[in-house]
């Protein structure tokens, strides 16, 4: 009777254990995702700002973009995966997916600005995505 | 005066050919990642390639024979060829991951996508293999390579606060985000970056090729004590400039391009013109050196004619070979696989061939039937094997790091 007691409370430890371990993998990909496109924003910014400044050329800059751009559509598509057996997790996915979205749109509309006109107007989006990615990493990392 | 001249031409090549894309690669992700605290790994690999490669071009200029073909005849064709095959695959990986390099580069010059550039860089570094003389090959790539120096001029541009960069050396930075598992993965990243396998059979090869005999010891010694320790400072100054722009933003680099943005913010559009230059240049002349080496060690292995003092009709397999090679590397790259990627990839591999690599050449340095008067001291058998623990542990290590991290993820 004991054994069976004992087997049954370390499969109830297993499951857990595998339960929390499966939780805690799952936020670590949606870490890990937000914090490339937090790179990808961040590195795109600082390059238009070079471009602005005219410290850095045209060349450079479009390829930082196109490579951010690839980085962030990536980094979204890397969410698809992720298996939700939770609310929690689902509502956290959830929010990276649409912090990350709005990273890729702002990305890829500053890469064709610049193709397109040879400069990129302004910053805002790409900032506005950046903050909203930023709030997200700190809460989930706050949660960990 | 010739002689001095030679000399100084030989340390300022050794410098500017010492970095490749897998130290601009590797040394950048680790200063945007983890500040200057793997620097300590950078000193070990430079100092362990220093102390491996003067073996091997001694060994050659006391034998007039190249490392390979001794390790063949010396440890039998059995064990040879595991030697063979792991030096060779890793450096195919490393040629591939050069040839890419150069594309990324010219990428950064015409915004055209990489993948165009490709097959252009395969075909001007056959066409350069073909036509032009070992020589003036090595010491023009090495020369422009020598603009990388930009990274040490951009560091200080910077003005970066210099105790905080002091501070990185001495204790590892943590961002809160990266775990141990990882930096211990960097770590063997960096050290099979800068011990990677290709350079010491280049060197012996090379030493063959110019002619070497001992009277050529001190300028060979020269050049690898003086010319690989200062090839090291630039890999230093590539993760410095990462670390004191790219780390405090959070910004992790996984491009070639990203790597230009505190160059530009150091130095404008100047230094980064200087830099790109470099970067063509220590990469061209990587690709140069990994698709000689690719000959130079399956030629050697099978006793094949070889060499670029031969006319190629003479040597017909060993440029065979080195076609075959490029032709491998072009196919890989135009799947569409990330040449940064194989670049990492490459260096941890490295890291795994290490020890077929350097324990062979321990050892026919210790010959004397080869070496004569010329075979190793006790001190520097003694440093050989320190580092042979240092390499193994390394190379047991680098797998396990790769799959836990994830490729350093």
């Amino acid at each position: 009777m004991g054994v069976w007691v004992r087997a049954a409370g370390l499969a109830l430890c297993l499951v857990l254990l595998c339960g929390c371990s499966q939780e805690s993998s799952a936020r670590d990909d949606l870490i890990h995702a937000l914090n490339e496109t937090h790179s990808a924003i961040a590195s795109s910014i600082l390059a238009i700002r070079l471009y602005d400044q005219q410290r850095s050329t045209r060349a450079v800059t479009e390829t930082v973009l196109d490579d951010m751009a690839k980085q962030a559509v990536d980094a979204e598509g890397a969410l698809e995966p992720i298996s939700v057996d939770s609310a929690q997790i689902e509502s956290d996915r959830d929010a990276a997916l649409a912090a990350i979205h709005a990273g890729v749109a702002a990305l890829l509309n500053s890469r064709d600005e610049l193709e397109q006109h040879g400069a990129v107007a302004d910053t805002a989006g790409l900032e506005s995505a950046g903050k909203q990615v930023d709030a997200l990493l700190n809460q989930l990392r706050g949660s960990q | 005066m010739k002689r001095v001249f030679g000399l100084a031409l030989g340390i300022l090549t050794a410098i500017g050919g010492f970095v490749d894309i897998g130290d601009l690669v590797t040394n950048a992700v680790v200063g945007s990642r983890f500040g200057l605290s793997l620097a300590w790994v950078v000193v070990v690999g430079v100092l362990g390639i220093c102390v491996f490669a003067q073996m091997s071009g001694r060994v050659a200029a006391v034998s007039g024979r190249a490392t390979f073909e001794l390790i063949r005849e010396r440890l039998g064709p059995r064990l040879a060829v595991m030697n063979l095959g792991a030096s060779f695959l890793i450096n195919l990986m490393t040629l591939t991951a050069e040839i890419g390099g150069i594309a990324l580069a010219l990428q950064l010059v015409s915004s055209v996508n990489y993948l165009l550039w490709v097959p252009f860089s395969a075909i001007a570094v056959w066409l350069i293999i073909w036509r032009v003389k070992f020589k003036i090959m090595e010491n023009v790539a090495g020369l422009v390579g020598l603009c990388l120096i930009g990274f040490a001029v951009g560091l200080f541009l910077l003005g970066p606060d210099w105790d905080e960069l002091g501070r990185q050396v001495l204790q590892k930075v943590s961002t809160g985000t990266e775990k141990t598992s990882t930096y211990w993965f960097y770590a063997v990243a960096l050290f099979g970056a800068a011990m990677t396998p290709y350079e010491v059979f280049f060197f012996s090869s090379g030493a063959v090729e110019e002619g070497w005999t001992t009277k050529d010891l001190a300028e060979s010694r020269a050049n690898v004590l003086v010319g690989f320790p200062l090839g090291g400072v630039l890999s230093l100054a590539i993760a410095g400039c990462a670390a004191v722009v790219l780390l405090p933003e959070l910004i992790g680099v996984t491009t070639l391009s990203q790597v230009m943005l505190p160059v530009a913010m150091a130095g404008g559009k100047l230094l980064l013109a200087f830099i790109i230059l470099g970067v063509v240049a220590a990469t061209a002349g990587a690709a140069l050196e990994t698709t000689l080496s690719a000959g130079y060690t399956i030629a050697q292995f099978l006793g094949w004619p070889w060499g670029k003092f031969r006319p190629p009709a003479q040597a017909a397999r060993f440029h065979l070979l080195m076609m075959v090679c490029l032709l491998i590397g072009l196919g890989t790259l135009m799947t569409g696989v990330d040449p940064i990627q194989v670049t990492e990839l490459s260096v941890v591999f490295s890291a795994v061939a290490l020890p077929l690599t350097y324990l062979p050449i321990l050892i026919v340095a210790n010959d004397p039937e080869y070496m004569g008067e010329h075979v190793n001291g006790r001190a520097l058998n003694g440093i050989a094997l320190v580092y042979l623990v240092i390499i193994l542990a390394a190379a047991l290590a680098a797998i396990p790091l790769l799959i836990i991290t994830g490729a350093g993820q």
